[in-house]
């Protein structure tokens, strides 16, 4: 770890921080345009080629918003909530790898040799990420919480409340809908998750190897039942329609933001869209072979990549970039998902919420961890 | 690194203690917890810390927020007219403080040399990862008492829905 | 003196632990708020929980994380009974002050 490797590396966790918050007006067009296709209207089209720039104006006219804050409310708190909504997203976005480590060559700079370094391309590998990401994302509900209260309106504290207790219900389902995908590959490092997903469906049966080689070797296919409650349970988690109970307007104006004007407000909409893609790709990772691309090795591409005539200095970079970019549409996919569920289904009502997070999905979530632990006991 | 946490650690405990508003007080105590969760972390017990953070600042101070948050609507309750201290308690807790300072330079001039007694058998899962190590003690080691939690567990959701069911003396 | 300062043992974090028990227990005297006295338990715990883990690292044996294990458990269900009969207590008397618990009968 010599001062260049820490400058690169430092680069690096700038970078990813940076394509989260800059995925997110990426986002808000995507959501606009497509909720006005559903409906059948055009949506923002007019700044820029499609719309595109309509977030920029948007941000301008947001940062020349007036300063407002409301009478009785508890002045630090206020500030301090949209500034914690922002920490937990991007300490979990941190943590999921993006990429195959690819090393830099050697390189001169400023007539300095500087040695090979291998790169992770995600801001720090922890061996027990999964637990980790949970975990900094269950710090997400205080700024909600901390927003309802200092706002000294009972519209905001309800959403808050809601929010406080719709979280804490879904995060054991969310919990115990993954215990099946730990068991199968028996480890908490989300790389070597990724790295098991390779090549065609394989399962090992009293020590002989079965392959089905027309499906991909993904997590869905060994826990179907799993990604289902995964699936729901992110939704509650990111307070997302249908479950997004805490914003909803017919009952309480805008929830917890409602006292919430210009770049403050803003930050909870970053935070909201940071949580559904730190949701999306949890389940990319978990679910779908994160960043490989089905029936093919890393090996291969590279093999394939070096075959086509790229240099050997290159071929790692440009390898990690390849899967880095199908990482991000297999991500879009589902981000596309969480707004296409957004415009179609309708919002649920509370206790249904509740009834459905307490008695449907944390049983289901037990049993299918007590299927798991048995089939994988007999095939053993 | 331990400096840092540790009179961070210290700072956010005292506010906990000192401080009148009892929604300072929690939001305080949830800083502790993250930042013990980081000293989890120092100490190499990953799995602990994670753990921290999932159970403490998760669940049991969203908790506590909550509780705060519905029944504050009448400022009144949290005036607790807080009795004259004792003599007694003052003098008995600046003794207690000061007894302890002294204590840490003595210490900090001679140190303890403590002895550990290292279990062989376990000694060595530490090194690896330690979820591995954690798991594999607490399910031959610690099997029997790990079940008696659960069934404790068990009992205390019985319990806990019982007093929610309850009309608590609302509605005689 | 200097040496103590910059390697940090064992004896670093217990003095922190007790450090942090004492601020707990110092509020467990002087607050008379239900919730208050809970936070104070909590901070109690907090501390042992500490202890137990430099001990486990520094002796090189896991069984204390187990221990801190178990006590993390024990303390989230004690807030959950502990917050359901403050809610309870407050739904009968308007308060959350403890010296009201003497008065409860039956």
């Amino acid at each position: 770890m010599d001062l260049m490797n820490i400058i690169i590396n430092g680069i690096k966790i700038i970078f990813i921080f940076l394509l989260m918050v800059q995925i997110v007006p990426l986002l808000v067009w995507i959501e606009r345009r497509a909720s006005a296709f559903i409906q059948n209207r055009f949506g923002p089209n007019r700044v820029g080629p499609l719309g595109l720039t309509q977030l920029l104006a948007d941000l301008i006219k947001f940062l020349f918003k007036e300063e407002f804050i409301p009478k009785n409310a508890k002045k630090s708190l206020f500030y301090l909530a949209p500034i914690l909504a922002l920490i937990p997203g991007a300490l979990a976005f941190g943590a999921i790898p993006l990429s195959v480590p690819f090393t830099i060559p050697i390189f001169s700079f400023f007539s300095k040799e500087f040695g090979p370094y291998l790169i992770e391309f995600q801001s720090y590998n922890l061996h027990f990420s999964l637990v980790f990401i949970l975990g900094v994302s269950a710090l997400g509900v205080y700024s909600i919480l901390l927003a309802g209260w200092a706002s000294a309106n009972k519209y905001s504290l309800f959403g808050a409340l809601r929010a406080a207790a719709q979280v804490i219900s879904y995060e054991l389902a969310l919990g115990v809908s993954l215990v099946g995908v730990l068991l199968i590959y028996s480890t908490f490092n989300l790389q070597t998750i990724i790295n098991a997903q390779q090549g065609a469906f394989a399962f090992y049966s009293s020590g002989l190897l079965y392959t089905v080689s027309f499906l991909p070797n993904w997590g869905i296919f060994f826990q179907p039942l799993g990604f289902v409650l995964f699936f729901i349970a992110i939704f509650a988690e990111t307070n997302r329609h249908p479950f997004d109970l805490p914003e909803a307007e017919a009952e309480l104006v805008a929830g917890y933001h409602t006292e919430y004007g210009g770049l403050k407000m803003n930050m909870f909409y970053i935070a909201e869209y940071g949580h559904m893609l730190v949701g999306s790709a949890l389940m990319t990772v978990l679910f779908f072979g994160g960043y490989q691309i089905p029936f093919v090795s890393t090996a291969e591409i590279s093999q394939f990549l070096s075959s086509a005539g790229v240099s050997l200095g290159w071929l790692s970079f440009i390898t990690s970039m390849t899967l880095f970019s199908v990482f991000m549409i297999k991500v879009f996919i589902f981000l596309w998902i969480f707004i296409w569920v957004r415009w179609t289904l309708p919002r649920f009502k509370y206790d249904q919420l509740m009834k459905l997070g307490w008695t449907k999905l944390l049983p289901l979530g037990v049993l299918n961890t007590v299927i798991t632990a048995i089939i994988l006991f007999i095939l053993k | 690194m331990f400096y840092f946490f540790a009179i961070l650690l210290l700072f956010s405990a005292i506010i906990v203690v000192s401080t009148k508003n009892s929604m300072t007080a929690i939001l305080a105590l949830t800083g502790t917890m993250i930042v013990q969760a980081f000293l989890f972390f120092l100490l190499k017990a990953y799995f602990l810390g994670a753990v921290q953070l999932i159970v403490y600042t998760g669940a049991v101070m969203v908790l506590f927020v909550m509780v705060i948050m519905i029944f504050n609507n009448d400022k009144e309750v949290f005036k607790i007219p807080e009795p004259p201290m004792s003599v007694w308690l003052k003098i008995s807790a600046v003794a207690w403080f000061s007894g302890l300072v002294s204590g840490i330079f003595l210490i900090s001039k001679n140190s303890l040399h403590l002895t550990l007694v290292t279990d062989s058998n376990f000694s060595n899962l530490l090194k690896d990862m330690s979820i591995n190590g954690l798991s594999q003690v607490l399910f031959t080691k610690y099997l029997l008492a790990f079940e008696v939690m659960g069934v404790f567990l068990l009992a205390i959701t019985v319990g806990v829905i019982s007093i929610a069911k309850s009309r608590g003396g609302t509605h005689e | 003196m200097s040496n103590f300062l910059i390697a940090v043992g064992l004896e670093h974090y217990l003095i922190l632990s007790i450090l942090l028990f004492s601020i707990g227990m110092l509020g467990f005297f002087f607050h008379k708020s239900i919730i208050m006295l809970l936070v104070c338990l909590e901070l109690m715990l907090n501390a042992v929980n500490l202890s137990f883990v430099a001990f486990s690292h520094f002796a090189n044996n896991i069984s204390g994380q187990v221990m801190v294990f178990f006590a993390m458990s024990i303390a989230a269900a004690e807030v959950g009974v502990g917050l359901a009969i403050a809610v309870l207590f407050f739904k009968k008397k308007k308060s959350f002050d403890i010296s009201e618990v003497e008065k409860i009968k039956g």
